[in-house]
């Protein structure tokens, strides 16, 4: 994250990720839209995220790209499916739908993996502030990525007392459901607890006066910030006016 | 008490938002702890839906699947899902559904409804009829038989929707009643759920 592309303002790192979804939306075909894959990858290289880009594709695309695949080339049955065997089919043109769908979820889905990955929680946050958004969204958006490895540590330490005190865990189905709400029903009242502990702290600090308020961090944008997303901005039209002429 | 779009972004309402986000994570990890067959993992939403409004439990929807999609893109995709299982449950609330026995089995079958439907149109729209879990082996399943891909996605979500929504809406009504009073009463949409009589204007 402290790389080049990890230091530029969030937004122009928006602009082309905007850029690489509305392409591969538009252009026909499946092979651009692997090769942006490559093209992340390697931009990836040189944010110094490559082996946590790849490692969190793969725990989730893959599969999602196989069943697609099995789904539309095998089970569906279309016009020129032909049987192989009981309910198994071949087809053409659910090869070609599952080429084309699956391209562009690749696409799509590893761009917007890389801009989270190089981009900071609190870089987001402050570019949004900037631009206007309303400070209690803002707000909203940390406390909820704040809170949620709070309360998974939570629900740990009111796993194991409970468990200390007698719940079963393990055991049949019933059993296993019966102990769900000892351990949530706690959980949530003392984060019911902490809300109104935090109202108090909030409105005290004068949070939800309408007064224009100071950050202590500060983000700048850079010359190469303006020159990406005018970039951007030009190739999205230059590809638009091709295709009306062509 | 008014309500509506204007008033329902109190304070105290925008930061369940937080919890009910939250909940659902620690909702979706208990049940792989626990080894349940079926994911948990809306009770924050229902719940702040119940006792916020619709329109905070659009948005609870809305910030987990942005935040999970953070780590994996396709829960984007489904935010349509529990955007619409939040607002549709919030109005459920706001027009008593959840206070007798009738409302409470009317919801469940609406809101099963709305789940499955707008989850089959992501599921078909967006990913070919897949999503990635262990639900597709029903609908491979369906597709076998013959039946084409929009029949059998929409009764795979029927299926597994009605079982999400009953174990998702008991825990999050058994969860709100432990809640006490004097917190209900400061939220919008909580003056059914509060356990004496007590005299609300509208």
């Amino acid at each position: 994250m402290d790389s080049r592309i990890g230091n530029l303002y969030p937004s122009s790192k928006f602009t082309f990720i905007i850029l690489i979804i509305l392409l591969s939306m538009l252009v026909p075909g499946f092979i651009f839209q692997y090769m942006i894959f490559l093209f992340i990858f390697l931009i990836s290289l040189f944010s110094g995220t490559a082996i946590k880009f790849l490692s969190t594709f793969m725990k989730s695309i893959p599969i999602l790209i196989l069943f697609i695949f099995i789904f539309q080339v095998f089970l569906i049955v279309n016009e020129d499916s032909q049987q192989i065997w009981a309910f198994i089919h071949f087809s053409q043109i659910g090869l070609m739908t599952s080429l084309t769908m699956t391209s562009k979820i690749v696409a799509i889905s590893s761009s917007i993996i890389w801009f989270f990955q190089v981009t900071r929680v609190k870089d987001i946050i402050y570019a949004l502030e900037q631009s206007g958004v309303s400070q209690k969204v803002t707000f909203v958006i940390a406390s909820t990525i704040q809170l949620i490895p709070q309360m998974l540590n939570l629900s740990r330490t009111i796993a194991d007392a409970q468990k200390s005190r007698g719940i079963e865990t393990e055991g049949t189905l019933f059993v296993r459901m019966k102990a769900f709400i000892p351990m949530i029903g706690p959980l949530v009242l003392s984060s019911i607890q902490q809300i109104e502990e935090r109202v108090l702290a909030l409105e005290s600090r004068a949070f939800s006066s309408k007064a224009k308020k100071t950050s202590i961090y500060e983000l700048r944008k850079q010359k190469i910030d303006y020159i990406i997303v005018i970039f951007c901005i030009l190739v999205l039209i230059v590809y638009i006016v091709w295709r009306i002429k062509l | 008490m008014k309500r509506g779009i204007k008033h329902d972004f109190s304070l105290l309402a925008l930061l369940l938002i937080p919890v009910g986000v939250s909940l659902n994570v620690v909702g979706y990890q208990l049940s792989t702890i626990l080894k349940l067959p079926v994911f948990i993992d809306q009770i924050g939403t229902i719940m702040v839906s119940m006792i916020a409004g619709p329109w905070i439990g659009l948005l609870a929807g809305l910030l987990g699947n942005v935040v999970n999609g953070m780590l994996n893109p396709i829960a984007i995709g489904f935010s349509i899902v529990s955007v619409s299982v939040g607002l549709v449950s919030g109005y459920f609330s706001k027009w008593r559904f959840y206070t007798n026995i009738f409302g409470i089995i009317i919801a469940c079958v609406l809101l099963t409804i709305v789940q499955a439907f707008s989850a089959a149109i992501v599921t078909v729209f967006l990913f070919g009829g897949v999503t990635g879990a262990g639900t597709d082996l029903i609908t491979a399943t369906f597709l076998a038989t013959g039946r084409e891909l929009w029949n059998s996605v929409v009764s795979t979500n029927l299926i597994s929707g009605a079982v999400n929504t009953i174990i998702n809406f008991g825990i999050s009504w058994l969860i709100i009643r432990k809640v006490p009073d004097r917190f209900l009463i400061k939220l919008n949409y909580g003056a059914p759920y509060i356990k004496k009589e007590v005299n609300v204007n509208g």
